[in-house]
């Protein structure tokens, strides 16, 4: 048992070096509402820009500049080594591959927040890429339009009113939250890969770092240009996050 | 004599081909001399975004422009396109939130300049990384005159959601907000300014800017 607990806490640790990071992809399609007073042209924006509480920000300062640094010299150095040396087509083959096996994770997710239709559809897309899709190397799914619904643990406990907590960065992973990480943990457990690898965490952080340097190759240089703007990086990313959560719970 | 007045009447309207294009004519000229918010507002926010973005694909798209080599002219060109359609004013404005208040003329005039600096060289770079993407426009929700049009940049199997706040303001929609992926460009230059401008001041925070922008676009920031 002890032992488990400690390979999954590993595990979450190290899980995806993909992810936030980069960019936040698990943001959910949701109507904007506005709000505008008219006696105050500020106050539109007044609502929305309620930051996270941020009560560890010296430590997560220090966790986001690591993974800065990491991500500027070494994820995107060896990206694009492997980009020279890999075809497209087998890189897109490798995000499809891993992708397809998060499937029955959306599932669940889609089931457990009453989304019954988009269940169905993640199931169908599923046994469309895994048979036709050659074990989800393809994706004839979303080229028969058949789109892809990302729901995961951390937007079940959203959808059942748990709150995101404060703000953390976690090393290696990136902007989250306790809620993130109880998500994560959810993701882990639910995932077939999972329990392919024997959730063995030396296997588990070496197909998660190579997943990340594949993700990394196909946005090479993405992650500066959206920060070259940027007056303070640590608060563009973290109020980049803060929106995004705001949109879970939409 | 009154039959002649109705012949001549008649003649006239025998050449209604005539009559048809003179008051095609005339609408032209009329509408043309009108002021130009009836003819903006007639638009609709929708039509005018697409119209000049239109036009910055056609920067984006010009083969004489393409190239290393060429970055600095073609970016130049970009912004050119693409701040006729900004309101800056307004989103420096709305970024700094109630600071604004409590500066003078000359330091919302500088403020503004620098932010038009900043977006000028972290903007336009991203829009400069286009890569052929093919833009559908969805739904545009009209309020008073503020208005907001979202729309889709389908890359691949990637799609961005992408929208545009816009305000009309001397009959043109002009935007003031850029919401890439759910993060309003706005709100986020919000959080990171109004910080800045707390703990150091309008002093510390234009010479973060000016440092800031010194470093965008040469050769270390990529």
């Amino acid at each position: 048992m002890l032992m488990k607990i400690l390979k999954i806490s590993i595990l979450c640790s190290f899980l995806l070096f993909n992810g936030v990071m980069l960019s936040p992809n698990y943001c959910l399609a949701g109507s904007v509402v506005e709000v505008v007073a008219l006696d105050d042209e500020f106050a539109e924006y007044d609502e929305s820009t309620a930051e996270l509480s941020d009560p560890f920000e010296s430590v997560n300062r220090a966790v986001f500049t690591f993974n800065h640094n990491l991500h500027l010299w070494l994820m995107e150095p060896t990206a694009k080594a492997y980009r020279q040396v890999t075809p497209s087509i087998f890189r897109t083959g490798v995000v499809n591959f891993f992708s397809n096996l998060v499937e029955p994770t959306r599932m669940l997710n889609s089931l457990l927040q009453g989304r019954f239709v988009e269940a169905r559809d993640t199931f169908l897309r599923f046994l469309l890429n895994s048979t036709v899709g050659v074990c989800g190397l393809m994706d004839p799914a979303t080229y028969d339009d058949m789109k892809l619904n990302e729901r995961r643990f951390a937007t079940t406990l959203a959808h059942y009113g748990i709150g995101g907590g404060p703000y953390l960065v976690l090393p290696l992973y990136g902007p989250s939250n306790p809620r993130g990480i109880g998500g994560l943990v959810g993701d882990a457990l639910t995932s077939p890969l999972f329990y392919l690898l024997n959730a063995d965490p030396v296997v588990v952080v070496a197909v998660e770092a190579s997943k990340a340097i594949n993700k990394t190759s196909f946005k090479l240089g993405e992650y500066k240009k959206m920060l070259s703007g940027a007056l303070d990086p640590y608060i563009a990313v973290r109020n980049a996050f803060t929106q995004h959560q705001q949109q879970l719970i939409k | 004599m009154k039959n002649e007045k109705f012949e001549n009447w008649g003649n006239s309207m025998k050449c209604g081909w005539r009559v048809a294009l003179m008051s095609l004519a005339f609408l032209f000229i009329f509408s043309a001399l009108s002021p130009a918010h009836l003819l903006g507002a007639d638009k609709g926010p929708k039509i005018q975004l697409k119209a000049s973005i239109d036009k910055l694909l056609l920067v984006l798209r010009d083969e004489n422009l393409k190239g290393v080599e060429k970055r600095e002219l073609r970016r130049e060109r970009i912004a050119e396109v693409v701040f006729l359609q900004f309101d800056m004013s307004r989103m420096a404005k709305y970024s700094l939130g109630r600071g604004w208040r409590d500066l003078n003329k000359l330091e919302r005039d500088q403020f503004t300049d620098l932010f038009r600096k900043l977006m000028a060289k972290s903007y336009v770079s991203t829009i400069d990384a286009y890569a052929g993407e093919e833009i559908s426009y969805l739904k545009e929700i009209v309020k008073g005159d503020k208005a907001e049009v979202r729309t889709v940049v389908v890359g691949g199997s990637k799609e961005i959601p992408l929208s545009y706040k816009l305000m009309l303001s001397d009959g043109r929609w002009l935007i003031y907000d850029v919401i890439i992926e759910n993060v309003s460009l706005v709100r986020n230059y919000r959080s990171q300014l109004s910080p800045i401008i707390k703990k150091y001041g309008f002093a510390g925070l234009v010479e973060r800017m000016e440092k800031r922008i010194a470093l965008a676009g040469t050769k270390k920031d990529g």
